[in-house]
């Protein structure tokens, strides 16, 4: 350590070896219920050097609470979750957009509706550090998306206090609230990565994260046409109107090498599948019936009410990324649409 | 519950009403906000599926609770 | 051999403050109830609004409305506030 570091402010802690600092770390309820890395003084700084940070430096603040996030804090559990130190540009721009005001940091997080922020990646950084974006993405076996999603997770437990039963109030939650960050599949799609789309320079890596519930998969191997196909996802948002929210907002989906072929072979660009969706995926009040919800077919507009999934086409967020077999995608839902937005940031 | 506290750190007196099953968690966010001892009113949860009737009742519970409150202190 | 590690949470950082004193009389007081919209909340306070005017003699009752439940009140919601002796928040968080 050299002169030029300014000293970390945390309070440190002197255990026995690597499995006691776990043991104390989860008596604490400083986990997430897994095994945790001990963050001691020399990974800190190493992580910090390595995002070009300042220990004091401030990445964010939870407005409601104004809960700062400083730099040295998400070293700390960046270390803890088991990052590398390349990592760490993701994990500070992930939880950056998490504080914008759109985003809506507190509300997420801490609603009874148990949502997850959902982080996906663009740009040269998945290659440089080693993301995944085929085979499982949505699942295990790669330490670059398992560890991003899970230090922001940390981050969310320890310095935001979102912990179950207090201040993190989801009635449920779901798996995605362990990890939930995935790469896209850009050298094997040639559609237009989703940063870039919203914003980000092409070129340029950046990140998108939304607070999102459980993912859906769906399947359609009967047809090559790509209003079908689509169709399915279309229908599977519209499933999730009428048992879950209905209310309109940001919908992901997530569609593997299968299907994606057959749409860029009928040519269509993720425009095009924004434009089907957001025509697609509306309900009627009435059909609230079919879900035993039938107590709200006579209330509102009456049951010829119209709903819609997305305020306009560009709230849907196209992804490729997947494995090569099956003719499988995924929708990811909004945790509540008007109440969320997706935020995307340049790392 | 953030809005009485919000209410009370600007001079005024206030408090909420709560439901039970929310009430570990008002506890910790009147702690975070410096607060800790802040008192608030609890009914049963749910109200959303409640009658008028039940919601009459709740009423009438939550606001002697509240008066208690908004008087004593 | 040991190992000394950080710690990773926020700590506490915010200063215990005091209550506002409380009133003697809610009679000929103004009280403002801060509806954050869930469901039944307005008829809720529709009964507290009802008991407040017939048995404790308040001289007015301002009903408020926050836009966004998972979200605080806003300025306005809150500069409105400023007009009331006491505040009713209701329900839940």
């Amino acid at each position: 350590m050299t002169l030029a570091n300014p000293p970390l402010q945390s309070a440190m802690y002197e255990l026995a070896d690597a499995l006691d600092v776990n043991e104390f770390y989860q008596h604490n309820g400083w986990t997430d219920g897994l095994p945790i890395v001990p963050p001691t003084e020399e990974r800190v700084q190493e992580y910090l050097d390595a995002a070009g940070l300042a220990p004091g430096d401030l990445i964010g603040v939870e407005s409601v609470r104004q809960r700062p996030i400083t730099a040295e804090k998400v070293a700390i559990n960046a270390v803890m979750a088991g990052c590398l130190p390349t990592y760490m540009p993701v994990v500070v721009t992930a939880l950056r957009a998490m504080c914008d005001e759109d985003f809506n940091l507190h509300g997420s997080t801490a609603s009874t509706g148990g949502s997850a922020p959902f982080v996906v990646v663009n740009g040269p950084v998945r290659t440089a550090i080693g993301m995944n974006a085929t085979h499982g993405v949505l699942g295990t076996g790669n330490r670059t998306n398992a560890t991003i999603g899970r230090a922001v997770r940390l981050v969310l437990i320890n310095v935001l206090g979102c912990i179950p039963g207090q201040l993190d109030r989801s009635t449920l939650g779901h798996p995605g609230k362990f990890t939930f960050c995935i790469a896209e599949d850009e050298e094997d799609s040639p559609w237009t990565p989703l940063a870039q789309e919203r914003g980000v320079p092409a070129g340029a890596s950046g990140i998108t994260v939304m607070a999102s519930e459980a993912p859906r998969q769906v399947m359609n191997e009967w047809t090559h046409d790509p209003e079908e196909i689509l169709e399915t996802f279309a229908a599977e948002i519209r499933h999730n109107m009428l048992t879950y929210s209905i209310w309109p907002g940001n919908y992901a989906l997530v569609i593997p090498k299968q299907l994606r072929e057959l749409l860029v072979a009928a040519g269509w660009q993720k425009q095009n599948i924004r434009e089907y969706i957001y025509r697609a995926a509306r309900v009627f009040r009435r059909d609230w019936a079919k879900v035993g919800k039938g107590q709200l077919v006579a209330r509102g507009g009456g049951p010829d009410q119209e709903f819609i999934a997305l305020r306009s086409p560009d709230d849907l967020l196209v992804i490729a990324a997947g494995g090569p077999a099956g003719g499988f995608g995924v929708v990811i839902p909004p945790w509540l649409g008007p109440r969320s937005h997706a935020v995307t940031r340049t790392i | 519950m953030h809005d009485a506290i919000a209410a009370e750190k600007a001079g005024i007196t206030a408090t909420a009403i709560i439901t039970d099953r929310f009430a570990q968690t008002a506890r910790v966010m009147a702690q975070v906000s410096g607060m800790p001892e802040y008192p608030f009113a609890v009914i049963p949860h749910p109200i959303s599926n409640n009658s008028d009737a039940e919601l009459r009742a709740k009423a009438e519970d939550a606001l002697q609770q509240c008066v208690a409150i908004l008087l004593q202190r | 051999m040991s190992i000394r590690v950080l710690d990773p949470t926020a700590g506490e950082v915010v200063m215990t403050t005091g209550l506002v004193p409380g009133l003697t009389s809610l009679a000929g007081r103004t009280v403002g109830l801060l509806d954050n919209r869930k469901v039944n909340v307005r008829q809720l306070l529709d009964h507290v609004e009802e008991v407040l005017r017939s048995r404790h003699g308040v001289k007015a009752v301002i009903r408020l409305k926050k836009p966004d439940a998972s979200r605080p009140a806003p300025p306005a919601v809150l500069a409105a506030m400023t007009e009331c002796d006491a505040i009713i928040s209701a329900v839940g968080d």
